[in-house]
């Protein structure tokens, strides 16, 4: 049931996200007002039925073409960075909702944790890709190489609907092609293996994973080390002790998959001082009581 | 020195408990200040301003994310390196 709460709200996003199906018959992106809005989601900008902007395509657009840092695009990442963290990806991604459907529908899934060195490819794929290649003009390098969203939401309704992109099909597409296929058979083997290994967004945004407003929090006190939650992850991360890590894309699934009698993983709305969690308002300067379980410790 | 089992020492807690609210302030306010920038400062002298740019580009078919766009990567790179040279 509460797997199902995400997914509508997901399938709600993707909705919002995408008001205007009707443009795929005719392959021509959607141009209002609303464009001139980034979305902390990857979701192509030229998918005909998008509403708002891609801001990993705006952000290589405006460095390739403009020469200047994109501060407009920028601010909106952090924004809803400082705020929500990654949360965005669990809850309001496109493609990472897309990526969870296909796992679920999978026939050869399996449960894998993280590959303790290609979770860094993230790092070269933004450095290299969505800054240096555009930075030194040679390609908006994530969008033209490897972007799968692009491919699928833009690249492939566009040219079906418009038989006059066709004839201009070349190597890139194909590639890209080729890329989307195997992105979509790893991802029905391993779960949200895009997140995992490529997606630039979902770094930028979780960076400040430990210092946003939301936040998954572990009760230590509470926690039983019984890893039930470790294998619920999506992002096969080490639970629990990435809990609202860089890589951590806060979709709660731990929350709960964690047995209801230790109750040892929660949402909480951290103000520093203070918190919101699911027991309540609760004060964090409770020092007194910190250094009372010191001296009974010593 | 501390003990095992013994809990983080709460000064360092307290500090980094402080800080926290402080710091999303600092970062929403220079989000604010980025977004703001990006909508009123003028990029080429002739009144364009950055988020015309992102609307423009929305707008448009982009031949990159499509896979159109055969950029020429290897040409690019080699005009790159001219350059340099020059």
């Amino acid at each position: 049931m509460k797997f199902l709460k995400r997914k509508l709200i997901q399938l709600m996003f993707l909705i919002f996200q995408n008001p205007f199906i009707q443009n795929f018959l005719n392959g021509r992106p959607y141009a209002g007002p609303t464009k001139s809005f980034c979305t902390p989601g990857l979701h192509c900008y030229s998918c005909p039925a998008m509403a708002f902007s891609c801001p990993l395509g705006t952000i290589q657009y405006i460095i390739k073409y403009a020469s200047i840092i994109p501060v407009y695009a920028l601010g909106s990442l952090l924004a809803v960075a400082s705020l929500f963290g990654s949360a965005t990806c669990g809850y309001f991604c496109p493609f990472g909702f897309f990526q969870e459907l296909l796992y679920k529908i999978s026939p050869f899934k399996t449960v894998k944790k993280i590959h303790p060195v290609f979770r860094y490819t993230k790092w070269f794929i933004l450095i290299v890709f969505v800054i240096l290649m555009p930075a030194l003009h040679l390609a908006q390098g994530f969008c033209a190489y490897i972007c799968p969203s692009g491919t699928l939401t833009a690249g492939i309704p566009i040219l079906l609907a418009n038989p006059g992109y066709r004839a201009s099909i070349g190597i890139t597409f194909y590639w890209k092609f080729s890329l989307l296929i195997i992105i979509i058979l790893y991802v029905m083997r391993e779960e949200r293996a895009f997140c995992r290994y490529i997606c630039p967004l979902g770094l930028m945004l979780g960076l400040l994973n430990r210092i946003s407003i939301f936040r998954i929090k572990l009760d230590k006190n509470k926690c039983h080390s019984c890893s039930v939650c470790e294998s619920s992850c999506p992002m096969g991360l080490n639970l629990p002790e990435e809990i609202d890590s860089t890589d951590c894309i806060k979709c709660g699934q731990c929350i709960d998959a964690c047995p209801s009698k230790f109750k040892a993983i929660q949402r909480e709305i951290n103000f520093g001082f203070a918190s919101i969690s699911k027991n309540g308002f609760e004060k964090k300067f409770n020092f007194k009581e910190i250094e009372k379980n010191n001296t009974k410790t010593q | 020195m501390k003990k095992k089992g013994q809990l983080r020492d709460f000064k360092h807690e307290k500090l980094l408990l402080s800080l926290k609210m402080p710091l999303v302030i600092i970062l929403l306010l220079i989000a604010t200040f980025f977004i703001y920038r990006g909508v009123t400062k003028d990029i080429d002298g002739f009144g364009t301003h950055e988020i015309d740019l992102v609307k423009t580009n929305g707008t448009n078919v982009c031949q990159s994310c499509i896979g159109l766009a055969d950029a020429n990567l290897w040409e690019n790179l080699k005009k790159l390196f001219k350059g340099e040279k020059k």
